[in-house]
């Protein structure tokens, strides 16, 4: 055919691309890592604004902060700063800096620059994401090293909030019209990779800050992103080898990933993830009654919910609701309440006891004499909660509850369950550096919203008087000791009066390859958590990693 | 009705596609009772197919089997739902919009064609973005982007019937606009409504599977979709599980495939020039005397030729054993009704047959030669050269997308008659020039002529190789008398100056026995009688011609009689294939 | 003139409406963006942060008519908005690093598609019964029947995953500088080669089929009797009779169905990680991004558009009729 003679030039234009596929040599040093999933990267690397979609990791590896928490030690580290006291009265909290930081272009990082940042979030609301400004009256710097934050009022949780906040430069934001839509697309920070060596639709590369304060560090010379836009795609490159760091969902990754390199491949999914509740409309006959939400609880196995559902990366909820990262704070005697057990017959007696009774068809009634029917939400895509809701919704049904899963669009889902306009949802919790944020939005009256108006978490609209005031001293007080036993009496409040079911706690994925880099995080090594979704962590493993010598 | 359906299913196509979707229907219907639950989650995830698991089992546990069986059923009712609704809609609004017309019309066209621009998924995704999720929103979402080609086609469908008898009946009858087009318009479209319906299934189950794959579907119903959403989802591929989205897949192929066969056959059906032409009988050369030889100084002698149909019904006799000579500048005419086989005897002289005829035996024989021996190369050289042909209707015969002198070009060229398109156009402008048009037309597109200016064209072209025959069938029917009538007379002139033979052909007796020589009579295939026009005028012998001669009430007089009947009645009727092979229709 | 003229006036009529749907279709229904942006935060948003949000957003309370003409006045200076889910990266910026490649793979893989499938269905028509027509077109009627998405799943799994012969994902590979180089447009070419193919195996098909079809009706027309009468050798008369005239109506089509065909590429960028708009559009559904949405349906529905014009502009040149009315 005359048709393949004109193909030939074009056959053999893809042959020689076929030549150059074969793997190049990578550049030495450069650190592939894969965190967002998109099909195409917009250069935005605005680390004050959180709804900002800026690059990972411009959060925590292009900006910093002043200490990091990390909760697999369970402890902070002085990081820009060198550390922080409370005044006698505990309203004035002061942060000494660390001396020798410089900005990447070379100026000096001072008290200035921290007040001026928080400066920035007093004057746009919208960059406030932990609402620091509800507690603080004043921030100054009171000579180059000290930063002094004057509270309204006694809140030590608050602590937690100011030291976690990117710290930007004032000689550059000074300058920015609009902090909120600014895209700053050359970052000037602390951190130890702020050059953007290259940045295309399918890649950007950061390069190393050359006035980082760490000698020496960091060791990597170039963190490379590649943009996949599903996980399928990226898991498949991470199994190739071609990415070095990640924190992917990975079905049954010790077959598709550890196996196929055991001396390289490691993965590491501890459960500091945020816990995942089935939450009940508490405003809503029956299940304002505790004994019914108990038995629902004891429907489930979620043994088999995690193994199905979470491909058994995680464990099934204990009575606390916490997940590993607050283990020093879980009290075992809670834990181990049998409310989360699985036990169909207490189930069953527990809602014979509330008037809910079998009727002949098998199905349970209301005291009025209506089926008990009760709808279970989730997000239509997010595939582990749709299997969860399955299993949850199955469960339901051998005891006499006529549960239907009812997927929605995330938007839909989300405005139903902020709105209190559901049965069941779920849906995940709201986590800090200790149990109170946790426990505040599970059970504190004041975060309670009425139905039909937006509410950001306490979904199941269940208020506790008693937490409130155990809350209320926990604010208070910056004795371990004390804040211990406080929340030791939270968590037997939680596991009284069940505001809501908790599931399974979620892990924190991260997935390594040690062929090219030395230095992640392991379970023996847990000095951080091994997933770069966690902040600041990957702060800690950025400066860590080394490449391998040849 | 029940007739066309007999005769869809002895197609092959037909009864293909319907066994295999009648299979999955079938499925869908009593499957889901003889598999497992699909949801359950019962073996361990990513198995192969073995035993207990015949298609292994999904990233969850679940048996892929059960899962294709049972997503069969939401995904077809889906699929048959929209495929109905989008052909309703499309129907409602093309035929009122093509029945009504005017303001209404305009209206809705612009509409339909703004959808239609508008491409169709990501509007299914914008949409289906705002909606609650479940079967009802794919129905809605997969309705509202996809009406919009069917009312398209329905409203050219409705724009052809509007103009029919019976509409108009109904009109004059005084019957409401929604009962003519429920009751008149819509029953008469019924091959049309179950081609739509076929192929608008298709596009149902495809844009749904798309949806779902996606993930914008109900990703907890069991839907073919949702399955492939799943196996990307569950690392189908990392696990290398192709058993988890191949079988899937190909029922969703073999389903679009019945249907793809289904719609293509019905295609065949209404529209018959599509199916294969039934093979062209044998030449039988057994049958063909010997002794066959051309008449000494004839320029044309056929002798005892016979052609044959295949049709349906075996074969067919167009021609029967005809035998006669045309002498060089002759005009012979040849008379018959229509159906007597005088356009075949005359496309045969050029072996312009169609695939389903072939001379079966006899001889054409040009100035000796015997043109149905002659090698396809040696038959293109001859075409043209020594006999070339006058359509009835030269006005469509022309090339609509070349201007003339291409045409002229062309012609010229394939019988290496030229020596550079220069002197093609120039030749062109001559030949014009001699059948009365202006020269200048030769840059002129078909369309920019009348239909009297076209056929002079058709004879322009037909003297560009100065032929020694011009077969003319029925040149002048189409055209009104006047025009008619100064076109003959060109002819005539023409001949008187160039000499060439004339094989007249036409239906209108008496304008043959005032223009040519000779004239044939043919009925049924067979010559019945042929002699000079004169002599038949009085003495005809045979009955047939008699009657012939009996039912034109002008002759003997010496003018051309004007023809026989509305000529644009005759064109009409005789181009009418479409329909009236549609069967089940209402008229 | 006036032909072109009234046909760009349709076109400016269709984008209004399809701009005018943009508009209505997201405030038909319940949800709005910046409780889903604060619910992508799980929580690391407060209350206060999340009113600051919706202003920051720009949702107002205005009366719809109001807004309607801020968004046309919007638009009409090439202004759509901030992303959402990209916030606070302009959607013309968003979608500028996708639209050239969905624009690039699409027209490509439907234009070598057309060309393949048309000369096939000449080919088929022009010898009924034979090989091609009776063997090659159900077989690429069946593969027709398959999703675009599935088939671009098995190529990627047998040619890219199993035999390693072409790159699993993305259009050029992350090491090589853009640009008019011999070695980054073979490894472009290289990487579009399973995209493209499975685009064009999916919609082989249809295109040979009406091209047959089309190509049969004229067969039987006086035209081509005339065209073998007059002893044209038998190519001219397939090409330059048959052909030509049998192609007028499939333009048309392709126009008509180069929504379809996009539609179907944006799956399969998704599944090959091509960095088109595909993955963009679902990006923006799943969280809600009206501006991106609004962006992209916009934008995919301007160069469909754009490409109908240009086929009504090629119809213009094939078809001397059309150019009579123009």
């Amino acid at each position: 055919m005359s048709s393949a003679r004109w193909l030939l030039p074009l056959l053999a234009l893809f042959a020689t691309g076929g030549c150059e596929l074969e793997p190049r040599p990578r550049p030495p040093g450069t650190l592939f890592v894969s965190v967002e999933q998109r099909s195409a990267w917009v250069r935005n690397f605005n680390p004050l604004f959180a709804g900002a979609g800026s690059r990972w990791p411009t959060r925590a590896g292009v900006y910093e902060c002043l200490e990091l928490y990390t909760p697999s030690t369970g402890g902070y580290q002085p990081w820009l700063a060198t550390g922080h006291t409370w005044s006698e009265d505990r309203r004035t909290l002061r942060f000494t800096l660390r001396d020798g930081v410089r900005w990447s272009d070379g100026r000096r990082f001072t008290a200035e620059d921290v007040a001026y940042t928080f400066q920035l979030l007093r004057k746009h609301a919208a960059l406030d994401a932990g609402g620091v400004w509800r507690f603080l009256s004043e921030v100054r710097a009171e000579d180059e090293h000290t930063v002094a934050f004057t509270f309204s009022r006694v809140f030590i949780p608050g602590f937690g909030d100011l030291a976690a906040q990117p710290i930007v430069p004032r000689h550059v934001w000074e300058k920015v019209g609009d902090p909120v839509t600014f895209t700053n697309p050359t970052p000037v920070a602390t951190g130890p990779f702020t050059e953007v060596n290259v940045f295309r639709n399918q890649v950007f590369e950061l390069g190393r800050n050359p006035y980082y304060w760490q000698k020496g560090k960091p060791a990597v010379r170039a963190l490379r992103f590649l943009a996949f836009p599903t996980n399928d795609q990226a898991n498949l490159a991470l199994v190739e080898g071609e990415v070095d760091w990640a924190g992917n969902f990975i079905p049954a990754v010790d077959r598709t990933f550890v196996s196929k390199d055991p001396a390289h491949h490691a993965r590491w999914f501890p459960l500091f993830g945020s816990t995942v509740f089935l939450y009940p409309n508490t405003t809503l006959p029956p299940l304002d009654d505790v004994r019914v939400r108990k038995a629902l609880s004891m429907a489930l196995d979620r043994e088999r919910l995690v193994e199905i559902a979470m491909y058994g990366y995680t464990r099934p909820a204990d009575a606390t609701g916490l997940n590993d990262a607050y283990a020093t704070w879980r009290d075992a005697d809670v834990a181990d309440d049998a409310w989360v057990r699985h036990d169909a017959k207490e189930a069953a007696r527990l809602l014979d006891e509330a008037g809910l009774r079998l009727g002949a068809d098998g199905v349970r009634r209301r005291p009025d004499g209506s089926p008990l029917a009760l709808d279970i939400e989730v997000v239509g895509g997010w595939s582990d909660w749709v299997r969860a809701g399955q299993v949850v919704a199955r469960d339901l049904r051998k005891l006499g509850v006529q549960a239907h899963l009812r997927t929605y669009e995330f938007g839909a889902w989300q405005e139903r369950l902020q709105k209190g306009e559901f049965q069941l949802s779920i849906s995940w919790s709201l986590d800090g550096p200790t149990p109170y944020t946790f426990y505040k939005w599970m059970l504190s009256s004041a975060t309670v919203r009425p139905v039909g108006e937006v509410a950001a978490s306490n979904w199941q609209r269940f208020g506790d008087p008693e937490t409130d005031a155990l809350l209320e001293r926990f604010e208070a007080t910056d004795a371990r000791a004390e804040q211990q036993a406080l929340m030791v009496q939270v968590q037997r409040r939680f596991s009284e009066t069940a505001p809501a079911i908790p599931l399974f706690p979620n892990p924190s994925w991260g997935e390594a390859n040690s062929k090219r880099f030395t230095g992640f995080p392991t379970e023996t090594d847990p000095y951080a958590r091994l997933s770069p979704h966690a902040e600041p962590d990957s702060l800690l493993v950025l400066t860590r990693l080394a490449p391998r010598s040849p | 009705m029940r007739d066309a359906i007999r005769r869809l299913l002895r197609q092959r196509k037909a009864a293909v596609g319907a066994s295999i979707l009648l299979g999955f229907l079938v499925l869908a219907l009593v499957g889901p009772f003889f598999v497992q639950d699909p949801t359950e989650l019962l073996g361990q995830p990513h198995q192969p197919p073995s035993g207990a698991h015949l298609l292994g089992t999904t990233g969850q546990g679940q048996d892929v089997l059960a899962q294709t069986v049972v997503g069969a059923r939401e995904t077809l009712a889906i699929g048959f739902t929209v495929g109905a609704l989008v052909t309703l809609v499309g129907a409602l609004v093309g035929v009122t919009a093509g029945y009504l017309g005017r303001r209404v019309d305009d209206a809705l066209t612009l509409t339909t064609n703004v959808f239609l621009v508008i491409p169709g998924l990501p509007l299914a995704i914008v949409l289906g973005a705002y909606l609650p999720s479940g079967p009802l929103r794919m129905v809605v979402v997969l309705t509202f982007a996809g009406w919009a080609w069917n009312a398209r086609i329905f409203r050219s469908e409705a724009l052809s019937l509007r103009g029919r008898d019976f509409v108009a009946a109904a009109v004059v009858a005084g019957e409401s606009h929604a009962r003519i087009i429920t009751r008149e318009l819509l029953p008469n479209m019924a091959s049309l409504v179950a081609s739509s319906f076929i192929g608008n299934t298709l596009y149902a189950v495809g844009a749904q599977v798309g949806l779902e794959f996606l993930g914008l579907g109900d990703v907890g119903a069991v839907t073919w979709g949702t399955n492939l959403y799943w196996a990307g989802n569950d690392a189908a591929l990392l696990t290398r599980s192709w058993w988890i989205f191949v079988p899937t897949g190909l029922c969703i192929a073999l389903v679009g495939f019945s249907l793809t066969l289904l719609s293509s056959a019905i295609d065949e059906l209404t529209n018959p020039a599509l199916r294969l032409p039934p093979r062209a009988p044998e030449a039988r050369p057994a049958a063909t005397p010997v002794h066959l030889a051309p008449e000494a100084g004839a320029l044309l002698s056929v002798r005892e030729l016979s052609i044959e149909f295949t049709t349906e019904g075996g074969l067919t006799r167009a021609v029967d054993q005809v035998s006669l000579d045309i002498a060089p500048g002759e005009i012979l005419g040849l008379a018959g009704e229509s159906g007597s086989g005088k356009s075949t005897l005359g496309s045969a002289l050029l072996r312009l047959l169609p695939p389903a005829a072939a001379i079966t035996q006899g001889r054409v024989f040009f100035e000796g030669v015997d043109v149905t021996a002659l090698s396809p190369e040696a038959l293109r050289a001859f075409r043209w050269s020594r006999v070339s042909m006058v359509f009835q209707s030269a006005m469509s015969a022309l090339n609509p997308v070349l201007p003339l002198g291409e045409q002229f070009h062309d012609t010229l060229a394939a019988h290496d008659r030229t020596g550079s398109r220069a002197a093609s156009y120039a030749r062109a402008r001559e030949l014009l020039a001699m059948v009365g048009l202006k020269p200048e037309l030769v840059d002129a597109w078909p369309h920019q002529l009348s239909g009297g200016m076209r056929q002079r064209v058709g004879i322009a072209l037909a003297l560009a190789l100065e032929p020694r025959l011009i077969v003319m069938d029925e040149p002048t029917t189409a055209l009104d008398v006047v025009v008619q009538k100064e076109l003959l007379q060109r002819v005539v002139e023409l001949k008187a100056r160039l000499g060439f033979a004339i094989l007249f052909i036409t239906h209108d007796l008496p304008l043959l026995l005032a223009l040519a020589d000779r004239v044939g009579i043919l009925q049924a295939g067979k010559l019945v009688e042929v002699d000079t026009a004169q002599r038949l005028r009085t003495e005809a012998r045979h009955p047939y011609t008699r009657l012939l001669l009996s039912s034109f009430p002008h002759l003997g007089a010496d003018d051309v009689p004007p023809p026989a009947a509305d000529v644009l009645e005759q064109a009409t009727a005789t181009n009418k294939p479409g329909l009236a092979a549609l069967p089940g229709g209402r008229r | 003139m006036h032909y072109v003229l009234r046909r760009l006036g349709f076109y400016l009529l269709a984008a209004w409406a399809s701009l005018t749907m943009n508009f209505v279709i997201p405030r038909l229904t319940p949800g709005d963006p910046a409780t889903a942006m604060f619910a992508r935060f799980e929580g690391r948003l407060s209350p206060d942060a999340l009113v600051a949000l919706r202003a920051a957003f720009g949702f107002t309370e205005a009366p719809w008519h109001v807004q309607y003409l801020t968004y046309l006045k919007h638009l009409l200076t090439g202004d759509m908005g901030l992303s959402y889910a990209y916030y606070p990266s302009p959607v013309t910026e968003v979608i500028g690093t996708g639209l050239l490649w969905t624009v690039g793979l699409a027209g490509c893989a439907v234009v070598i598609s057309f060309a393949v499938g048309t000369t096939l269905g000449v080919l088929a028509a022009w010898n009924r019964g034979g090989w091609l027509d009776s063997a090659l077109a159900p077989v690429l009627a069946f593969l027709g029947a398959f999703p675009y998405f599935w088939l671009a799943m098995l190529a990627l799994y047998l040619f890219g995953f199993g035999l390693g012969w072409f790159p699993l994902r993305h259009a050029y590979s992350h090491d090589l500088e853009p640009g008019l180089t011999l070695a980054f447009l073979a490894d472009m070419g290289r990487h579009a080669v399973l995209p493209a193919t499975s685009i064009v195996v999916a919609t082989l098909g249809g295109w040979m089929l009406s091209m047959r079809n089309t190509m049969v009706a004229v067969l039987g027309t006086d035209t081509l009797r005339l065209a073998h009468a007059k002893g044209l050798p038998a190519r001219q008369v397939m090409w330059r009779y048959a052909a030509r005239n049998a192609l007028l109506p499939n333009v048309t089509g392709f126009g008509m169905a180069l929504g379809f065909v996009l539609s179907g590429s944006l799956l399969t960028e998704i599944v090959f990680s091509y960095p088109g708009t595909g993955y963009l559009l679902i990006l923006a559904v799943r969280n809600q991004d009206y501006p991106l949405m609004q962006g992209l349906f916009l934008v995919i529905t301007l160069a469909v558009l754009a490409a109908n014009f240009a086929v009504d502009l090629l119809c213009l040149w094939l078809d001397p009729r059309t150019r009579a009315h123009a």
